[in-house]
């Protein structure tokens, strides 16, 4: 994990994001190239973290950077770039696995077997079905939107200064978040211990 | 070191802090968790869901291939078209639609297009006003019937595989010179609404309706688009149908006399629009959408009653859809919405008045008619935001 500061950018002589988002806001096509080679790979990897697949990651990540270039008005000059543009696309990806979430139950129950009636509506029966690491997102997704982040950034190697400049928090209160999110976490996989019980 | 520290617990975000890093916590945190017993469950309860949650997290750590991102940045340049001008704003509001077209969900989407084509298969709004001369048809009421979105393309290759290219080009060189097209309506790009505030498209359109309740992460400033009023009218050299149609060997029979009616000219009246769209930062939308009743004009040498069985007769159509669309007694009444396989349908009541919800998995759409005025609320929602948005439009 690589983490390029204001300052580290300050001491190489490059743009700051912040003057990069003042020159897309500008239309200024260069600085919306370096914002793009400077974030995709680190956004398009928590990205895959958060949703798996990394063709549906990759579409995430594009609509995301399309987004801002078709709109740059909507970032603020003050908007940490980097912050804003995990929080689209990882909204986005979070969305698309409660989505999956929401296809799978249906077709649970349309494959619920009719000569006994069983159901499929349980969900641990739901979470049994899918792979370890689809259980994970799943559980993930079903967190409160900060415990989410809050979680995936800290698994990236983010400091806590970080992360509260990435969601827009105090810096005293991620590890609050951060204790919570874990708590629950654990709840959450606990609950859906089958397939998981040996990790916790 | 005093009592009065001893006394006092550290947060739980301070003692979460201090597990990942002791070394940089203030010291007194670490005295007060050494004398307390309380504090050491915490710290030990802490500590083991931080592990838990690291092993957890591993399993969904990220084991694709490194992208390069200056390839990553040409397929980005493929993608996009170079519309954006200097202030940030699309041109004539190509990139809203090129961006609405990938955002707003698919079945949104689906329904517009299977509206539009269904309403050229059908002409079956409602006809509440018909005099002497025309039979004029607004929108009052709605109902669904489930269309499958590639049903229509099997009719069309049925129709291309029936032909040589020879006679396709026939045919539609004929089509060419069947009628003439005349429209107020801009469909280059550069003449699509752009953006604009609440009190622009109020001072462009006329007082509307805007929802007061929203789900949480929607915006309270929508983007606001007006779209003029206009008309499209379709003028058919009646004899010319004729003949295609008996080169073609169709089964329509509800083409007037030639004798008696030349031409006939089909009239589409759609008054102006305002559309509403609320977006979070996600970038899902919600759209609110009204405008009176457009109106479809078609004349009175018409045969309509004809014109439904021509079209029900259609070849290729699937017997499922012939056999939902005659299920709909008051066909003349009622504005047929097709819904996408796997989405849902539901009678609701918006206001006092009858409307059609449909639920899908990628989002909802309700639509409703009140006083004349034809409103819909849709968007990555579900069914019951969608009804709550429509409930608070004031």
């Amino acid at each position: 994990m690589a983490i390029t500061s204001a300052s580290t950018h300050a001491l190489t002589g490059e743009p700051s994001d912040r003057s990069l988002l003042q020159g897309v806001r500008r239309g200024d096509e260069r600085a919306f190239e370096e914002l793009f080679l400077r974030h995709y790979s680190w956004l398009l990897g928590v990205v895959r973290r958060i949703i798996g697949d990394a063709d549906e990651a990759e579409e995430i990540v594009q609509e995301t950077f399309l987004r801002l270039y078709q709109r740059p008005t909507i970032v603020n000059d003050d908007v940490n770039a980097r912050g804003w543009l995990y929080r689209v696309a990882a909204n986005t990806a979070f969305n698309a696995v409660r989505s999956r979430n929401r296809r799978a139950r249906w077709s649970l129950r349309l494959a619920r077997r009719p000569e006994t009636g069983e159901t499929s509506d349980d969900p641990l029966a739901i979470v049994t079905a899918m792979d370890e690491a689809a259980r994970v997102r799943m559980c993930l997704a079903g967190l409160p939107e900060r415990q989410r982040h809050v979680l995936v950034l800290r698994a990236e190697g983010h400091s806590y200064a970080e992360i509260a400049n990435m969601i827009d928090v105090k810096p005293g209160s991620v590890g609050t978040i951060l204790a919570r999110a874990e708590h629950a976490l654990r709840s959450h996989v606990e609950r859906n211990r089958h397939g998981l019980g040996d990790r916790v | 070191m005093s009592m009065h520290r001893y006394r006092r617990h550290p947060s739980d975000g301070l003692l979460r802090e201090t597990i990942d890093a002791p070394d940089r916590e203030p010291r007194w945190v670490a005295e007060h968790v050494q004398a307390c017993a309380r504090c050491q469950s915490r710290v030990v309860e802490m500590t083991g869901n931080a592990r838990a949650a690291r092993m957890v997290m591993a399993a969904v750590g990220d084991a694709g291939e490194p992208l390069d991102p200056a390839a990553a940045l040409g397929r980005f340049r493929a993608r996009s078209i170079p519309f954006r001008a200097p202030d940030g704003r699309t041109s004539g509001g190509f990139g809203m639609i090129h961006s609405w077209s990938r955002r707003v969900p698919r079945t949104v989407t689906a329904l517009g297009a299977a509206l539009a084509i269904v309403l050229l298969l059908s002409l079956s709004p409602m006809r509440t006003l018909a005099d002497d001369f025309l039979n004029q048809f607004r929108v009052q009421k709605f109902a669904a019937i489930t269309i499958p979105m590639d049903a229509l393309a099997p009719m069309q290759a049925m129709f291309e595989m029936s032909m040589t290219d020879a006679e396709l080009e026939a045919i539609k060189s004929e089509l060419d010179m069947l009628g003439a097209f005349e429209t107020t309506f801009g469909f280059e790009h550069d003449r699509m609404p752009a953006p604009m505030s609440l009190d622009e498209a109020r001072a462009a359109y006329g007082p509307f309706l805007a929802p007061t309740d929203l789900p949480g992460g929607f915006g309270a400033e929508p983007e606001s688009y007006v779209t003029e009023a206009g008309s499209a009218s379709y003028t058919m050299d009646v004899e010319r149908a004729h003949e295609l149609v008996r080169a073609i060997g169709l089964p329509i029979f509800s083409l007037p006399d030639p004798a008696l009616h030349p031409t006939v000219t089909f009239t589409l009246n759609a008054p102006a629009a305002v559309a509403l769209a609320y977006t979070n930062e996600a970038g899902d939308v919600i759209v609110v959408g009204q405008m009176e009743s457009p109106s479809l004009i078609i004349p009175d040498a018409m045969d309509m009653d004809a014109l439904r069985e021509d079209i029900l007769r259609f070849p290729g159509l699937p017997a499922d859809l012939v056999a939902e669309l005659r299920s709909i007694d008051d066909w003349e009444n009622t504005l047929i919405i097709p819904i996408p396989e796997g989405a849902t349908i539901r009678d609701v009541t918006i206001s006092g008045q009858p409307g059609l919800l449909v639920e899908s998995p990628e989002g909802s759409v309700v639509l409703w008619e009140k006083s004349g005025i034809l409103y819909g609320v849709g968007g990555q929602i579900s069914g019951e935001q969608a009804l709550d948005v429509a409930g608070s439009l004031k």
